[in-house]
């Protein structure tokens, strides 16, 4: 009896707990998209070859503002009570930071977050079997945009803080240490050096928009040009190399007009090398009208959003353009009228007055609604909301053909830069005007050129700092510190990696 | 004594032969009559199986020769009682007393005691000394009323109970209007915090909070246990279906509840039938509530008066009191029917409960249907036991606004509700609304259902080890709707010409668990052992869509696809699906020496898929010690001790109430991009894993004290604890890189609470006619945020609360390393100026900065008490319920925006236009009032009809009751319980200034039992 007994005992268990091995914990996903369920069309590979593309809005909105307010084209001073924004604007002129202004974070963690989608992307695309999923590109082409991309991301993080980690893999190693400038300069050459063939070439279906070798010769040129500010040595040849890479491959040119490389349809010019394809429904974060325009120009511009009244020319920038630029066409200064000619007027300190913009702006902490001249270097487009279509050049002809000219005006070969500058200068000059071409050419003069050339457009922290200027004088701006050169750690980024600090 | 009422209506009499040696199965039946507690739960019978192979030995003994000996048992007040055995003392024979409480025996030679035991009542033993006639009157055995109390996966009896756990009986549960179930336990049990911020909406859903908070991030409610169901609906249970609510407090007994035990547990039993009582009962009330104050605004004409002074006031020639506009007098009914009854196998009860709360809000209501069926059943020669339950819940629910009653407040009182053309008359201002037309020409309801099933079986496959099986399932599904109409300000002003909704969700859990258990004494040491298994899994669904611009209103929200934003692509919709796992194997011993040294300790190993891949599995364990010193020798004849008892208990437990999937990398949408020429969707990482992701870690030390004197007339528990949370969760600025994001959620810092609990009972009188008991429960806890950081993540602080526009007045509160949770953070208010300025502390250098403010207060009460009076005087019963929160701070929005003559042309409170202030409203501790209140909470008269002369009626109760019939606070606003902001407990103390008006209920009710 007690035997039979047992045999129950050990038969329930076995059914009660042998038929409970359930132990199992991973997690089912639904409406939730992880690594573990993606990848497995051709559709959902491009869709996350795109992210770290989609991703590249930081160039005009963070990134930009840091490098466009601590130089001395563009400033948001405050007017009135609008645009003190915790000070940091203000800041950024005076070059006053500290590790806590919020430019820097935000450009500091959107830039490694490009860093970081680049790295997801090669990690995962690794095990994926293109052609048997039928990508419509070469695994080998999707791995050197990435990488290209990726040298990008460094290449904002170099520019901006000098020494930073050089991670490679999502989520190692926790607290990176920062590597020297020169090495991150290294690690970008290297890695676009090692991946150019295999990037696509403009003309190619899958180009626009995308790193091909133009751009990636166009980004070495930029690493070359500023190498001795990262690196300490001049690359003055490497990057009269890198450029001619561009030039000889002859699709590029300038576009007729100074200002088609801006135009709402400006995917077309045949002068962007590389552009982020901005568009108001599908790729949106372009907003810098909104940052720029007065009030009163939703009315007069028709637009479908108010704008800010922050963004405005310094009276140092709008100076450098002679009456008969053409460049200077860009800026609204003097009275505003709409679009079918009536009087803007004032909303706050003049309101109701009507609305005369003027260059002069009385300081960064004291303005008033109407100082600053605007810049409509992008052609403003009526009846949208904040998005901008145009396309942002990150890369231009004019620059390439610029940065050739500067290494050879400072390898002392003066006359092939003049040729290559004046390029660039003659198209915005109607023909027969004396000072359309330069006749001899400084340092100095090629720094105010490219001033007028590529304000707005990100580059002027950069240029003024390789140029030896970054610590000098301009409007509201005392001399400041070589240290400025370069931005300090974000706090938020020191505070939880004991290997990185100021 | 309820408990013994399957003998006292007699139920086993017909198979009873007058005078025969019982039969084996009535020896059972009676012994399983006196251990009946234990039977209805299939507990630990242990104790009556042993007592049991004790009679099956003796059995043999023969009767030889026998003298007759009749009597009459009886209770203490007279009434004869049936069912009792009587035992010739050393023998088997015996009988039990008949409908009249007699009883006749046959006494064989040489047996000259009688043993009387009945459940419930003590045992006698009587010696017969020739005698042929005894009456003996039955004593009640107080210390068998409670004699156990529900722990996890099990009972237990309660003078071994080593850990911290209060046992609420139905009868003990507050009468009157429940619009919850847990309203019933408010007050009731020490350390448990039931805190209902909208009164008595009777859509709203309480704050429940055990032993202060233990987390920032998590979710801060209990764990609910509906029979057996981990995780079950506190809709799907009223309070007259419930037999006893348990409560779980300390860590080493809801340790067994591992990563969910963090904040107690509570354990939910329903009533079953019992064997031999088949009755139906009918239980029913109606009330009404009654506003107990409103805000102390101007009246109109008050209003009026003041357009001399303050030129911009128009004066819309109407008197209107818009907060009478938005309520009624409303009734509210609850009916409940129940059949039970049952057989030696088999017993069952069904109950149908509607509850139809129309609430005080025009056009807010709920109604409420729920069926329930529970039947169980014993084979095999009670070797298995099956148990069945059935619940269905509908609700359908509609939605009051408490934005209606800001409005009600701050309107411009002599404009009328409507226009001359019949048409809603509407404020003007941004944001502003005719709080009536909210509620008229919004409809936002809801029509839910709840089901739940569950099947328990256990098979009892060798002496004392069992094996136990439960499997349920409980479904819940929403179905929400939402209607604007066309002629709403919002309609009108945006031009979307109407506005419908629909969303739904659905939610399932499956719950599997196996248990072992097995009970043995060896001489005076009795072990217990149980080992289980867990499985639950917990699936979601959600459905939702909308549509704008609708030709007329006549669709409502029937027609969504009639709008149209769907044809010009502005309709919106969203759906979604979510499931996760929980899984735990478990294991407990019980040890007790000879009633005197007790030890419980018990382990879980549990596991959910939400957690990171590195910390899948957490261990639980526990331990608790008691003493009961009553049983050494030193206090034996300690005859004024009844009994005394010393636990101390350490456990550990967790929380795991986080979303699901946070511990992956998951992916989202990034802005469509350009490939091959065409724009096309992009996606990639939208947040950080976290594979270290796991549960929020307490430790839990706990001592107290059990003891009950003078012959139980007095009584208490005491609690001492010490309660840790580590590895909080919160989210933190992330490594940026090597993570991709730069916020992660990841378990961080710690959190402590301590406290001491007492809860007293004093039966003050206790004659037939006339008792008065009196319960007494007090708690204090003290909450520090110990730490919010470690190596990696940093936060000193976080403020939080907002305080709403106008102005521009920063947050409430900050959470702060070192502070307890629920802090004020703000500015100090030292005076006013001439002309009525502000002066806060720190102003002197021209700027009040973050270093002049200070913690200026904290709005969670540190000390909650309940107060129970019962008197029972012939057929009368009073209670009188008192409730109290102290030591706490109430922010009173109210006053800081509307007692202010800047907030005119709004509507003012009258302190407005008396108050030296003349500046615009800021923050700080001037508005920061002392909450601590006492409430008369509960008051209910009741009288017992004398139906034994009624053949078919066996009971018959009418009552009155009144709720929340007074308040004695200094708080000048409405109500000084006002729960939090949220019910995170982070945000406390937020007197806001949309609210749900507070009421007093007055309730009329009958039970009668067929």
């Amino acid at each position: 009896m007690k035997k039979i007994n047992i045999k129950i005992v050990v038969a329930s268990v076995l059914v009660l707990f042998g038929s409970v091995s359930c132990t199992n914990l991973d997690e089912t996903v639904y409406s939730t998209i992880t690594a573990d369920n993606f990848y497995n069309t051709a559709d959902e590979v491009v869709a996350a070859y795109l992210r770290p593309y989609s991703h590249i809005t930081v160039y005009t909105q963070d990134y930009w503002l840091a490098n466009e307010l601590s130089g001395d084209g563009v400033a948001w001073p405050q007017k009135g009570k609008h645009g003190y924004d915790g000070g940091k604007w203000q800041e950024l002129h005076w070059h006053k930071w500290t590790p806590t202004n919020w430019t820097f974070w935000q450009s500091w963690r959107k830039s490694y977050q490009g860093v970081g989608f680049c790295n997801q992307v090669l990690e995962d695309i690794e095990k994926i079997d293109f052609d048997e999923m039928r990508v419509p590109i070469s695994k080998s082409t999707m791995q050197a945009e990435l990488r290209a991309l990726r040298a990008f991301y460094y290449y904002m993080l170099c520019n901006d803080f000098g020494d930073v980690p050089i991670v490679t893999k999502v989520g190692e190693t926790m607290s990176p240490e920062p590597k020297k400038r020169a090495e991150v300069f290294k690690f970008i050459v290297d890695e676009l050096n090692a991946i150019v063939g295999d990037l696509p070439i403009k003309g190619d279906a899958n180009s626009y928009a995308h790193f091909t070798q133009g751009a990636a010769y166009t980004l070495l040129a930029k690493m070359y040009v500023n190498g001795e500010v990262f690196t300490g040595s001049p690359k003055w040849d490497e990057c009269i190399a890198a450029c001619d890479k561009v030039i000889s491959a002859g699709r590029y040119s300038l576009d007729t007009n100074w200002q088609d490389p801006f135009k709402i349809d400006n995917h077309t010019s045949n002068e962007n090398i590389l552009a982020i394809p901005y568009d108001n429904v599908n790729m949106t974060g372009f907003y810098l009208l909104t940052r720029c325009l007065h009030y009163s120009h939703q009315k007069g511009f028709n637009l479908g959003n108010m704008p800010w009244n922050g963004i405005v020319t310094q009276p140092d920038l709008y100076d450098l353009y002679s009456d008969d630029d053409k460049r200077k066409s860009q800026f609204l200064v003097g009275l505003q009228k709409g679009l079918d000619g009536e009087i803007l007027l004032g909303t706050e300190e003049f309101k109701d007055q009507p609305l005369v913009i003027t260059k002069e702006i009385t300081s960064m902490d004291k303005s008033n609604e109407r100082e600053g001249a605007r810049s409509i270097k992008f052609e403003v487009e009526a009846d949208i909301r904040y998005h901008m279509n145009n396309d942002f050049p990150i890369f231009r002809y004019a620059d390439v053909l610029l940065m050739k000219a500067e290494c050879l005006l400072r390898k002392g070969e003066e006359g092939d830069a003049i040729i290559l500058a004046n390029k660039v200068r003659a198209r915005a000059f109607d023909e027969g005007i004396e000072e359309r071409t330069y006749e001899s050419l400084t340092l100095d003069e090629l720094l105010d050129e490219r001033g007028r050339e590529f304000g707005y457009e990100g580059l002027r922290r950069q240029d003024l700092i390789r140029f030896g200027k970054f610590g000098g004088s301009w409007w509201d701006k005392q001399p400041s510190d070589k240290t400025k050169e370069i931005f300090p750690y974000p706090d938020r980024a020191t505070g939880n990696n004991p290997n990185l600090s100021n | 004594m309820k408990k013994s009422k399957l003998f006292r209506e007699g139920y086993f009499f017909n198979e009873i032969k007058k005078g025969v040696l019982i039969p084996k199965t009535l020896a059972i039946v009676l012994f399983m009559g006196s251990l009946q507690t234990f039977a209805a739960d299939n507990s630990d019978s242990f104790k009556g199986k042993d007592d049991l192979n004790a009679s099956y030995a003796e059995a043999s003994v023969k009767a030889s020769q026998t003298d007759k000996i009749t009597g009459k048992v009886t209770d203490e007040s007279g009434e004869p009682l049936p069912g009792v055995s009587v035992v010739i003392k050393g023998t088997t024979i015996g009988i039990t007393t008949d409908f009249d409480g007699k009883y006749t025996l046959s006494v064989p030679e040489g047996s000259n005691t009688l043993v009387f035991s009945f459940v419930g009542m003590l045992q006698q033993e009587v010696v017969i000394d020739g005698q042929s006639s005894l009456d003996i009157v039955m004593k009640q055995d107080m210390k068998d009323l409670d004699e156990v109390v529900v722990i996890g996966y099990g009972v237990q009896k309660k003078e071994e109970v080593t850990s911290s756990i209060s046992s609420v009986s139905n009868d003990d549960f507050s009468a009157g209007l429940a619009t919850n179930t847990m309203q019933v336990l408010e007050g009731k049990v020490a350390g448990l915090n039931i805190v209902r911020p909208a009164g008595s909406d009777p859509n709203a859903s309480p704050q429940i909070r055990m032993r202060g908070i233990t987390t920032v991030k998590a979710g801060s409610g209990p764990l609910v246990i509906v029979d057996g169901i981990p995780g079950g609906s506190l809709s799907s249970v009223t309070p007259e279906d419930i037999e006893s609510i348990d409560v779980l407090r300390d860590g080493s007994a809801a340790a067994i509840y591992g990563t969910r035990g963090t904040n107690g547990v509570i354990i939910i039993t329903t009533k079953k039938g019992s064997e031999g009582v088949s009755k139906l009962e009918y239980s029913s009330y109606i009330s009404t509530e009654v506003v107990t104050k409103k805000p102390g605004i101007l009246s109109a004409d008050e209003y009026r008066a003041l357009k001399k002074d303050y030129p911009n006031i128009v004066d819309g020639g109407t008197n209107t009191d818009w907060f009478d506009e938005l309520v009624e007098t409303p009734f509210n009914q609850v009916h409940n029917i129940s059949l039970s009854g049952g057989n030696k196998n088999t017993n069952y009860r069904a109950s149908i409960n509607y509850r139809d709360v129309s609430g005080i809000v025009i056009n807010t209501s709920r109604k409420y249907l729920n069926g329930r069926i529970n039947v169980n059943h014993s084979a095999l020669n009670d070797k298995l036991k099956t148990q069945v339950i059935l619940s269905g819940t509908t609700i359908d629910a509609d939605f009051t606004n408490y934005g209606a009653f800001e409005f009600a407040a701050r309107l411009n009182p002599t404009m009328s509700v409507y226009n001359s053309d019949g048409t809603f008359w509407e404020p003007t201002g941004y944001g502003e609304f005719n709080p009536v037309a909210k509620l008229k020409q919004i409809e936002n309801g809801a029509k839910n259902k709840i089901l739940t099933a569950s099947v328990k079986s256990d098979l009892e496959i060798l002496e004392g080890l069992k094996l136990g099986g439960f499997l349920a399932m409980d479904r819940r599904d929403k179905n929400g709707h939402y209607y604007e109409s066309k002629f709403a300000k919002g309609s009108i002003a945006d031009g979307y010409n109407g506005h419908a909704k629909r969303d739904a969700s659905f939610t399932y859990t499956n719950t599997f668990e196996t248990t072992i258990d097995y009970n043995k004494y060896f001489g005076k040491h009795r072990v217990s052992l149980l080992g289980g298994y867990s499985y639950q899994d917990f699936t979601e669904e959600w459905f939702n869509a909308e549509n704008k611009d609708f030709l007329s209103d006549a669709f409502t929200y029937n027609n969504l696809g009639a709008g149209n934003y769907i044809k010009d692509g502005k309709a919106g919709m969203g759906s979604g699906k979510k499931r996760n796992k929980l899984i735990a194997f478990f294991g407990r011993a019980i040890y007790n020496y000879d009633n005197k040294y007790l030890l419980t300790a018990s382990v879980r190993r549990e596991g959910s898929s939400k957690f990171g891949a590195n910390n899948k599995w957490g261990w639980f364990p526990a331990v608790s010690l008691g003493w009961r010193l009553k049983e050494e020798d030193f206090l034996k004849n300690a005859d004024y001790i009844d009994d005394l008892k010393f636990r101390v208990g350490y456990g550990v437990t967790g929380n795991q109430d986080l979303d699901e999937y946070q511990s992956l990398t998951r992916f989202g949408a990034g802005a469509n991009y350009m490939f091959n020429g065409g724009y096309t969707f992009s996606y990639g990482p939208s947040a950080n894993p976290n594979p270290d992701l796991k549960w929020e870690k307490k430790k839990e030390f706990n001592i107290g004290v059990d003891f009950s004197l003078f012959n139980h007339k007095f009584g208490g528990t005491i609690d001492l604890y010490n309660r840790t949370t580590t590895d909080l969760l919160y989210e933190y600025t992330a490594q940026v890189p090597p993570m991709i994001h730069s916020s992660i959620f990841t378990n961080v810092g710690e959190m402590n609470n301590k406290g001491i609990e007492l809860a007293l009972n004093y039966n003050v009188f206790d004659k037939k006619d006339f008792s008065w008991d009196v319960d007494f429960n007090i708690s204090y806890n003290k909450n520090e945020l110990v730490s919010l950081s470690n190596e990696f993540y940093k936060k000193s602080f976080q403020n939080m609360g907002g305080l709403p526009s106008p102005g521009n007045l920063g947050d409430a509160y900050r959470l702060q390393e070192g502070v307890a949770v629920g802090s004020f953070f703000g500015k100090k208010f030292k005076g006013f100026t001439e002309d009525g300025k502000w002066i806060f502390e720190g102003q002197e250098d021209g700027v009040v900065s973050d270093e002049d403010k200070d913690f200026i207060g904290n709005g969670n009460p540190t000390v909650f008490a309940g107060l129970t009076n019962t008197v029972r005087y012939k057929r009368f019963d009073l209670t009188v319920f008192l409730r109290g929160a102290f030591d706490y701070d109430v922010l009173n929005l109210k006053r800081m925006y509307y007692a202010n003559a800047k907030w005119l042309p709004n509507n003012i409170l009258k302190e407005g236009l008396t108050t030296k202030l003349n500046d615009d409203p800021q923050y700080s501790d001037y508005y920061l009032e002392k909450g601590d209140f006492v409430k008369l909470d509960n008051v209910t008269l009741g009288y017992t009809f004398n139906v034994s002369k009624i053949e078919y009626l066996s009971k018959c109760r009418l009552y009155i009751s009144g709720q929340n019939l007074a308040v004695i606070t200094d708080y000048s606003g409405i109500d000084p319980e006002v729960g939090g902001r949220n019910a995170s407990g982070l945000e406390p103390g937020w007197d806001g200034r949309g609210f749900y008006p507070r009421t007093s209920i007055y309730t009329l009710g009958v039970n009668i039992e067929f």
